[in-house]
């Protein structure tokens, strides 16, 4: 199978109105001849050698070189249980969640291979379900979150359970028979484990942002209606039942599944940010800082989340609004040689160029292997930010509007809101339009538009934007965002 | 119930997957394998041949849950646990010798001879890339000469009140063979496993430290032991084919309301149907149960073919000298006794195979 080196973008040839990837080149990166290229993790060593943890055992290394099919991998590792959490400490240590543990793999005789595999912490159970994968972020003073996913209704479990077995966790679609699944844990560097939060599905990804903040999405399905994107809090629950089974405070005459919803709906910690299933990502996997500055565009500080079903990367801005995180999104990468099943990225050293892993593992099409975005320098016209105001939302562009863009025939606006209940997803309720009622330009980069209807409480604004270029004449490269309004500016 | 003949090493050779003069990946075939000088390490989820609840004593015990419709919510009817090892590490080195040892009860659950592992039903088929089926348990490949029996073979004979639950610590890539560690209250145990020189010999070197007084018992099998220093010692342990009645005493309840392809197919591996049927079409000790189903057999001493129906299958599962295959040989099977939904699973999961 050949793959073309190099996708060059045409905006617009290929783009259709809502988006287009220029200034962005996307090339594809094989693995050695036979290799199942199963991203389960992907991250940079000091020196600049590009990790990646398969599914099947295999942890693989390769420099990276500019011609991507040079890419000479070798064997760091092997045996490895489907590991999809990878934390690199130098290069000779690696620190890996696999399905059973978190692993310190050590190259302790320097020739290229670990040979050392310590069991660092081993908290979690294990009902031989095949969904229960987990993903790590080290908490920067030498211990993890790792977030401990849940069980699918698809596979069975096993009569011997590693850790212990809850017959109440063990019911509903995706479930959590085993102990802390479903979970956020925090393990010290010590090795000590404290719960940190509850009522995820599949967070297949978490962030410890440079700010301190710790951000995970989920997968919309039984009590997620959207893709949600949470900003993660030490004792707060986030909507998934089944993980309350494992609270050491929880009643264990209560089955949660039998919780009334206003109960869950007044427990619970509603998302950031609602991404819309169908026209913003289907599936989050791991969130990625954007590199500060413009070393990567203009999107700087905001976050990445790929969508392990959908050929695209979303573009996440938040911002705090009355004490709480919540914001915009909109999409950063869709088609354009972009493969399906994006499960993990990492910038490089230079932070340049963006490396995309991706895997199907059982769902969806197939689709798997390695691809890497570069920026070429030119800045896109964009929006660089949507931010809430007291009236409607301020866009702040990337360059120099047109006096005409302040019109409000290029703005539409519409509003949902989301119900999450026992069954899968949810439909878009109670959507209307919204209409504007004022459109004015604040500066020669900056819109803001006043909506007829404005509140809070998780109304999802969506808002469609076309019929204007910049200044200089260059073409829109977004027009299709969303705002979750939890909150409004007090 | 699966005798040992050299004939399997040779069946088992085309799996050796080293590629030249480079590293060893794992490739899409789903036979990976190691040599006994460069052993393959695979963690994953292992198939259960009859392991005793006391041996898997540290290990909870799921339960069958009520049945689950993405439409519908709880429906009628159950969905029963499968036999399977959650957190086990395998060693193979080549046709020799393959092992499992596991993570939580810290110990060497299983030992086989002839293959490694099929990997399919968990890897999925090479043109898919997918997981496969609701039973993604990988198989065994080859005989079993070696299942644990009782309590754990060390003891640590420091406290007299019950010993505490071993932990876990990593293992260390000792001349490409890993050295497992665990932590049994203050005493650490470490243990590297290997073939031994003679047939079925299994050796295990053990170092102990933080214990004063410690012995090792194996509960149904043949052991030598040599003190090799003050914390040192080797078990040379024989194996011997694992007879059903080697199998756990306390088999989990495998009772559905309903026979089905699935559950022959966990019998096929639980029983050890596997190492003399294939499902590949692969000649073994018996026919392969590839297109088995429906065909035309030629019967030692039958004037006339048989057609391969269901009653046919379950004669021959349950009285295998009625209809010997021509070519095969006669009374190598012995009678299976097991139940008839059990049978009925078995036939189904043989008629899935007839396309094959």
């Amino acid at each position: 199978m050949k793959f073309p080196n190099i996708f060059l973008i045409v905006a617009v040839a290929l783009a259709p109105a809502i988006y287009s990837s220029e200034p962005y080149t996307i090339e594809t990166i094989p693995f050695p001849e036979g290799v199942p290229p199963e991203v389960g993790a992907i991250g940079f060593t000091p020196s600049g050698d590009l990790a990646v943890a398969l599914r099947r055992s295999d942890l693989i290394v390769a420099t990276p070189t500019q011609d991507p099919t040079k890419f000479e991998w070798r064997l760091f590792a092997s045996g490895l249980h489907n590991a999809c959490g990878m934390n690199i400490v130098s290069d000779d240590e690696i620190i890996v969640s696999q399905m059973a543990e978190l692993t310190r793999l050590v190259d302790t005789d320097k020739d290229g291979s670990a040979d050392l595999y310590e069991s660092l912490a081993s908290p979690w159970g294990m009902s031989g379900n095949y969904h229960e994968t987990n993903h790590l972020v080290p908490d920067g003073k030498g211990g993890y979150f790792v977030a401990i996913g849940t069980a699918s209704h698809n596979g069975p479990v096993f009569y011997n359970v590693k850790g212990d077995y809850s017959k109440v966790g063990r019911r509903g679609r995706n479930f959590a028979a085993a102990t802390w699944k479903g979970w956020v844990l925090h393990i010290d560097q010590e090795g000590e484990t404290t719960p940190w939060a509850s009522g995820f599905r599949m967070h297949n990804g978490i962030l410890l942002d440079s700010k301190g903040n710790l951000w995970s999405g989920d997968n919309q399905g039984d009590w997620k209606a959207a893709t949600p994107f949470y900003h993660v809090e030490q004792g707060n629950f986030y909507g998934h039942v089944s993980s309350l089974v494992w609270d050491p405070d929880w009643d264990s005459a209560i089955d949660p599944l039998d919780l009334p919803l206003e109960k869950i709906n007044a427990m619970k910690t509603p998302p950031a940010i609602q991404l819309p299933h169908a026209e913003m990502n289907r599936s989050a996997s791991e969130p990625v800082e954007i590199p500060e500055g413009d070393v990567f565009g203009p999107y700087g500080g905001q976050i990445l989340l790929p969508d392990n079903n959908g050929e695209r990367l979303t573009r996440l801005m938040l911002e705090e609004v009355d004490g709480i995180y919540q914001g915009a999104c909109a999409q950063f990468w869709e088609g354009n040689g972009l493969r399906l099943g994006n499960n993990r990225i990492v910038f490089s050293p230079d932070k340049t160029t963006l490396y995309v892993g991706q895997t199907s593992r059982g769902w969806g099409q197939i689709a798997e292997g390695l691809q890497r975005i570069s920026f070429s320098g030119n800045d896109p016209f964009d929006v660089k930010t949507m931010t809430l105001t007291k009236t409607g939302f301020r866009l702040e562009f990337t360059d120099m509007l047109p006096e005409d863009a302040a019109s409000s025939e290029h703005f539409k606006f519409t509003r949902h809101r989301y119900e999450d209940t026992g069954n899968y997803g949810g439909d878009k309720l109670d959507e209307s339009e919204i209409g504007t009622t004022e459109v004015r330009l604040v500066d020669d980069r900056t819109i803001e538009i006043d909506l007829e209807k404005l509140e809070d409480s998780g109304w999802v604004y969506e808002m469609k934007m076309d019929g204007f270029s910049s200044a200089k004449g260059q073409g829109l490269r977004t027009g299709l965002f969303y705002y979750t309004v939890n909150r409004l500016k007090p | 119930m699966k005798p040992i003949t050299a004939s399997l090493t040779a069946l088992f050779a085309f799996a050796i997957l080293s590629l030249e003069g480079s590293d060893r990946f794992i490739t899409l075939s789903n036979l990976p394998m190691g040599t006994k000088e460069e052993p393959l390490v695979l963690r994953t989820y292992f198939p259960d041949p009859g392991l005793g609840r006391e041996v898997m004593a540290n290990h909870d015990l799921g339960f069958r849950a009520r049945k689950y419709s993405p439409g519908k919510g709880d429906v009628d009817g159950f969905v029963d646990p499968i036999r399977g090892i959650p957190g086990a590490i395998g060693v193979n080195f080549g046709s020799e010798l393959s092992i499992c040892w596991d993570t939580t009860e810290c110990r060497l659950l299983y030992a086989w001879q002839g293959g490694f592992l099929d990997m399919t039903q968990y890897w999925g088929k090479p043109e898919s890339g997918r997981r496969k089926g609701f039973d993604y348990v990988p198989s065994l490949v080859g005989e079993l000469i070696y299942l644990a029996r009782g309590s754990h073979p060390v003891g640590i004979f420091d406290h007299y009140t019950e010993a505490p639950k071993p932990v876990f610590t990593g293992y260390r890539i000792v001349e490409g063979v890993p050295e497992f560690s665990c932590q049994i209250g203050k005493a650490t145990i470490r243990v590297r496993i290997e073939p031994g020189e003679k047939p079925l010999e299994i050796v295990k070197k053990y170092t102990i430290e933080g214990a004063k007084e410690f012995g090792y018992f194996e509960s149904g099998y043949k052991f030598k032991e040599e003190k090799t220093g003050p914390d040192t010692f080797t078990i040379t342990l024989q194996g011997k084919p694992v007879s059903s009645e080697g199998a756990a005493d306390e088999d989990p309840d495998y009772s559905t309301d309903n026979p089905n392809a699935g559950w022959g197919e966990a019998l096929y591996t639980n029983l050890g149907c596997f190492a003399c049927h294939s499902k590949d079409g692969t000649r073994g000790h018996g026919p392969s149960f590839a297109g088995l189903f429906g065909a035309e057999r030629t019967i030692t001493g039958f004037d006339r073919p048989v057609t391969a129906d269901e009653s046919y299958i379950e004669e021959s599962i349950v009285n295998p000298m009625a209809k010997v295959v021509d070519t095969y040989p006669a009374g190598y099977m012995p009678p299976y006794p097991i139940d008839k939904k059990q049978i009925k699973s078995l036939t189904l999961f043989i008629k899935t195979l007839a396309d094959e």
